[in-house]
């Protein structure tokens, strides 16, 4: 109950804070036992895309590289459309300080029972951070079975900013 | 005197995250054309509970559309190159699940429109009977995307189409330290080494004890003032014994590297500052 309270108290606190920046409020938000370092954001500034493939009777393989937003098709399947690499930007995150990016290694995309494996490859696996705004891109490899269906296949896959 | 001066220090300190709040996208990311739903902000970026007393982390939808936000405890471990590994519950330790369960947090799904912050309140379950220790998890703070439609308008009738949605999110440790808990550290083996982005300086790091180091490395030159490289927010967890540190060499930094080096690992300022182990060495 009484931590209940505080956690109430703390509340309104940080609140009164954040609307006057009033110096009592300030302080008395400050009495709890945090190292503030700083504030971090992390944005997606484009959805990782890999356009439209066209599949033959032959298995191949589309692969969006870290590098640039060119695709490399094999043989076996052909490249339509254009394609985007996932581009996110870390901010905020203090000059020197190192910060860890977590993306797995694939992710299983589905289309009316039909599946396919993307391969996912992060541009940087951790940074340390300038003080200015850092850009990743995420990009993949896509296998693509021999006369697999047609359709839209979906999924999702975890993308982190880590602190040690 | 200290008092008023650590007050000073923590209102200016405040008062950054405030400014951060307000002008979250002008500030943090001048870069960015358009913010996408579900980007975020998160302040403090480290949580050390270590008493009755709770605290709150803020978070920020620094998007330009309402989203809804998890707030969920991950358990990960430390691997010997420093790098944090999730670790699936079924195979957590009872020191993990301690911190599962001593480690209490709300509201846990929030939906915020555009700029509106929100704090998290973080407590610890009062529990006598636990150990004295460092317990640990991670919060995890995740946009959750809204269901995209199936683009049907654009679906091929003969080729394939694919629409993958990224979870995206920033994890920050949350400790809980009880009773008496103390480490050390040792740095060694300094060497220059290679990952895929280039050459590296790297050194094997030692801890002893029963909790984490946490702070900043200082690589410097006898008789320079100025550090060549600082790398912040390094820490050591007690599941390991020793790690990597390896810090990527720019091509400046690289051509710096050379003859006696001092390697040095402080406290963070905000833990004082201090010493914690230093190592001298001379590469080639």
């Amino acid at each position: 109950m009484l931590k209940t309270t505080k956690f109430a108290l703390l509340g309104v606190v940080a609140a009164a804070a954040m609307a006057s920046t009033g110096a009592q409020a300030a302080t008395q938000t400050a009495t709890a036992q945090v190292n503030i370092v700083s504030a971090v954001t992390l944005a997606q500034n484009n959805a990782l895309d890999l356009g439209i493939v066209a599949t033959s009777g032959t298995a191949g393989t589309v692969t969006l590289p870290t590098g640039s937003d060119t695709r490399v098709c094999s043989p076996g399947v052909s490249c339509l459309g254009t394609a985007l690499r996932g581009r996110f930007t870390v901010g905020g995150a203090t000059s020197g300080y190192v910060v860890a990016i977590n993306v797995p290694a694939s992710t299983t995309l589905t289309s009316a029972g039909n599946n396919m494996v993307l391969t996912l490859t992060p541009s940087m696996t951790s940074f340390n951070s300038t003080g200015a705004p850092q850009v990743f891109f995420v990009g993949g490899s896509l296998a693509v079975g021999a006369n697999q269906a047609a359709g839209t296949y979906t999924g999702s896959y975890n993308v982190s900013a880590d602190y040690q | 005197m200290f008092e008023l001066l650590g007050k000073a220090w923590r209102l200016t300190a405040l008062k950054r995250i405030i400014l951060a709040l307000l002008f979250p996208i002008s500030l943090a990311i001048p870069l960015t054309p358009a913010n996408a739903a579900g980007d975020l902000l998160i302040a403090p970026t480290r949580v050390i509970l270590d008493g009755r007393r709770g605290t709150e982390v803020i978070l920020n939808n620094i998007g330009d559309e309402e989203a809804n936000y998890r707030i969920t405890l991950e358990l990960r471990r430390m691997n010997a190159q420093g790098r944090l590994e999730d670790v699936d519950l079924e195979k957590a330790t009872d020191q993990e699940k301690y911190a599962l369960d001593a480690i209490r947090y709300a509201p846990r799904r929030v939906t915020l429109p555009p700029n509106q912050p929100q704090s998290i309140r973080i407590g610890l379950q009062p529990n006598d009977g636990l150990p004295d220790g460092e317990y640990r998890a991670h919060m995890l703070f995740r946009a959750i995307p809204k269901a995209a439609p199936v683009d049907s308008a654009g679906a091929p009738t003969e080729g394939l189409k694919i629409q993958i949605i990224p979870i995206y999110g920033i994890s920050i440790p949350v400790i809980v330290r009880k009773g008496n808990v103390t480490a050390t550290a040792a740095l060694a083996n300094v060497r220059i080494g290679k990952d895929n982005e280039g050459p590296t300086l790297e050194f094997d790091m030692n801890r002893s004890g029963n909790r984490s180091l946490f702070g900043e490395i200082h690589v410097t030159k006898p008789g320079v003032s100025e550090p060549l490289h600082v790398s912040k927010g390094i820490a050591i967890y007690p599941e390991i014994n020793q790690r990597v540190v390896s810090i990527p060499l720019s091509p400046e930094l690289a051509a710096q590297v050379h003859g006696e080096i001092v390697i040095s690992y402080y406290e963070a300022p905000e833990a004082g500052g201090g010493l914690i182990s230093q190592v001298r060495t001379v590469l080639p």
